[in-house]
């Protein structure tokens, strides 16, 4: 389903990717770890073509990203994404929301764009607030309407990149259910994320990145059973934050 | 195209007839706008302060009455002062100082709300942690509030004055012997230049009001404010 | 007491100076708004075959005089002229469309319409390109990844929001035109100041024609001010969104 090989990426002297490489296949759920400024982001980012990439090939669902004359927000239309801060558009009520790019990119008709749109804000427990705008919702309730949004679309997989980070605490939970739900159903997710109970839970592997490289790339059960037999970076990682 | 008339008038331009006469032109724009920045300037702050200071209806009489100044046109402006003012002091006020109180008083009004909005910027943390160290409102204001609110109010008394100095050019309709005023005696005079004429008395505006604008922008992006427009 | 108050004969010219001041503001305000963002579109181009000039355009409008951009219109362009073209300018001409009759307006109205549009457009601009950069940049990222077209991004989400943070602002602009339009008299449009300044010098009447012609310019600004903030209130603010 997606294909990374060898990416690298610089900002000026700064290597933030440095030769990254992974398979995920169809249906499968990866979590990427990594202390802050690991690259984890940036790596996610490149699966869709919102970050340019220097060196390398990634090819999703068959499509080259980084190929010259891909058109790349046909590609998006397909790539659901999640992102920290939410970005509902909060000049448009959350039908609204759901609607704009089942119309204006898949150019469906707006019956059509709302009755989907129903259809998903329901998967995620909130049917009554079609008509609200996104200021007038918790944050764990914006993020869930911004799953619904990617869904609607009917994505081949789902780029969530941490998705409860900008969360308080009590609202990461109602957020985490929508997604183990949807992996569940056998939704391709690539998770970047701090949760590592939702890893362990649902994972099928874990990705550790540091300086922009992946250091570990392995089945969850190993990442999480077998600590001694991981990289030095991955177990101080995992020390800090499962000692919380 | 012939700017000759530019050269052959060039003095008339930037100083009027001074020294055998008063003086005019571009030093006469430079006059008004000063002595109009520093008036503004400072009843913007004065202003500012008692809009910050001041509750109830004080406060909405002051905000009423700045409102007034901010809505009428600074033509009408000129001609309340320049009909008012001999009234108010009993003798003849020359046009220059007619057009400075006009260009203080519309000036002040919008400065004063820009340094009203500069101090309620600041956390109201800051009025209380002085006023715990023992401050009286007065000095917290001079010690605590004006040095850190002064620098985000900059951007906009620097935009002011652009605004003063480009509305300093009204001082025509009074016959006040200004940059504008005569580049349109000069224009009458020679009949055939117009557009070389008024192409070289934007120049000379542009110059100035630039060079502040460039000015302003530099404050702005040192002090990280969003710049503001009136 | 009745002797203060001014003859209708010259109410009714500061009623018809109105009706300029309203005509000339409301149309200048219209056009410089369209022209003011496709100078805001320019100016934020990612060319800067595009930008630059946009920027020199700007800059120049907003750091000189209006009073000497209108002389240059009415004057300079005049003499730029050919000769033709400047009479035929200045004699009245009917059209008929429709059932409308129009009429091409004298010199000096065309003059002050447009040195009134090109000023004010250049403050619009900068006010749209002020609500452009208010909308956050993770908007943008989020529309292109849903798949829409650069193009889509723009009109579907950035302009919508800038629009909306860029309307209290734009409002204060169009009541900046209707204060400006005041200066149209220098070049003998008989605007509202034109009046009010004909009917004192006719009446000896200062209070009376200076007052009401201020008190016409308050409300205007007032209706605008009260507009404003009528549509503020009925549309809920976008508000906090994270």
């Amino acid at each position: 389903m997606i294909r990374i090989e060898n990416v690298s990426k610089w900002y000026g002297q700064a290597r933030v990717l440095a030769g990254c490489s992974t398979r995920i296949a169809e249906g499968e759920v990866v979590v990427v770890c990594g202390p802050s400024g690991s690259g984890k982001s940036t790596l996610i980012k490149t699966i869709n073509g919102l970050e340019p990439f220097d060196e390398g090939t990634i090819v999703v669902n068959g499509v080259s990203v980084g190929a010259p004359g891909t058109d790349l927000p046909r590609l998006r239309a397909r790539v659901g994404m999640v992102f920290q801060s939410f970005e509902l558009f909060p000049h448009l009520t959350v039908r609204e929301n759901l609607a704009l790019a089942q119309v204006v990119v898949l150019g469906r008709s707006r019956d059509e764009a709302h009755a989907r749109g129903r259809e998903y804000l329901a998967r995620v427990g909130l049917a009554g607030f079609a008509d609200r705008l996104p200021a007038q919702l918790s944050g764990g309730q914006q993020q869930r309407v911004a799953i619904a949004r990617a869904l609607c679309m009917d994505p081949v997989c789902m780029l969530f990149d941490e998705p409860t980070s900008a969360l308080d605490p009590e609202m990461v939970g109602e957020v985490l259910d929508v997604m183990v739900e949807l992996a569940g159903e056998g939704m391709t997710m690539v998770c970047v994320t701090h949760e590592m109970g939702f890893a362990r839970k649902v994972a099928d592997r874990v990705i550790f990145m540091d300086q922009g490289a992946i250091l570990d790339d392995c089945p969850s059960e190993e990442f999480f059973g077998n600590r001694a037999g991981r990289p030095e970076r991955a177990q101080q990682f995992l020390a800090r934050v499962l000692s919380h | 195209m012939d700017f000759s008339v530019i050269a052959d008038n060039l003095s008339y331009f930037l100083l009027g007839a001074w020294p055998h006469g008063p003086l005019g032109g571009a030093a006469l724009t430079l006059v008004l706008s000063i002595s109009s920045a520093l008036a503004s300037g400072a009843l913007g702050l004065v202003l500012g302060v008692a809009l910050a200071t001041t509750h109830g209806p004080a406060h909405q009489g002051l905000v009423l009455a700045l409102g007034f100044f901010r809505a009428i046109p600074v033509l009408m402006l000129i001609f309340w002062t320049y009909f008012l003012l001999p009234i108010v002091f009993g003798f003849n006020v020359p046009g220059t100082g007619t057009v400075v109180v006009a260009l203080s008083l519309i000036g002040g009004s919008y400065l004063a709300h820009s340094v009203y909005a500069g101090i309620a910027s600041l956390p109201p943390g800051q009025w209380q942690a002085a006023a715990a160290l023992g401050l009286r409102r007065a000095d917290a204001l001079r010690h605590v509030i004006l040095p850190q609110a002064l620098p985000i109010m900059l951007p906009s008394f620097l935009n002011q004055w652009i605004a003063l100095i480009k509305d300093s050019s009204l001082a025509y309709v009074i016959g006040v012997g200004e940059l504008s005023f005569v580049a349109t005696q000069v224009s009458n005079r020679e009949m055939v230049y117009p557009t070389e004429i008024f192409l070289f008395v934007a120049l000379l505006y542009f110059i100035i009001c630039s060079s502040l604008e460039l000015g302003a922008g530099a404050i702005a992006r040192r002090y990280g404010s969003a710049e503001k427009q009136t | 007491m009745l002797d203060q108050l001014l003859a209708p004969k010259y109410v009714g010219w500061l009623i018809d100076g109105f009706y300029v001041t309203l005509a000339v503001s409301a149309l200048a305000s219209a056009a410089a708004t369209v022209l003011g963002l496709l100078l805001c579109l320019a100016r934020l181009a990612p060319t800067r075959w595009l930008a630059w000039p946009a920027l020199a355009w700007l800059s120049l409008f907003r750091n000189t005089p209006l009073l000497v951009q209108l002389f240059f219109w009415y004057f300079g362009l005049a003499a730029l002229m050919p000769q033709g073209l400047l009479e035929w300018l200045n004699t009245p001409h009917h059209w008929h469309l429709a059932f409308f009759g129009v009429r091409w307006p004298p010199f000096e109205y065309v003059a002050g319409f447009t040195g009134l549009t090109l000023f004010t457009a250049a403050f619009i601009a900068e006010e749209f390109r002020a609500g452009v950069r208010g909308v956050p940049p993770g908007q943008a990222v989020a529309a292109r990844a849903l798949g829409l077209r650069p193009w889509q991004v723009w009109r579907y989400v950035v302009i919508p929001q800038a629009f909306r943070i860029a309307l209290p602002p734009l409002l204060g602009q169009y009541m900046n035109a209707v204060k400006n339009s005041s200066l149209t008299m220098a070049i003998g449009l008989a605007e509202l100041s034109y009046a009010s300044r004909q009917v004192e010098t006719e009446t000896f009447k200062t209070f009376q024609a200076f007052g009401i012609a201020t008190l016409l310019y308050i409300g205007t600004v007032a209706v605008i001010e009260l507009a404003g903030q009528w549509v503020q209130r009925r549309r809920p603010a976008l508000g906090a969104v994270r």
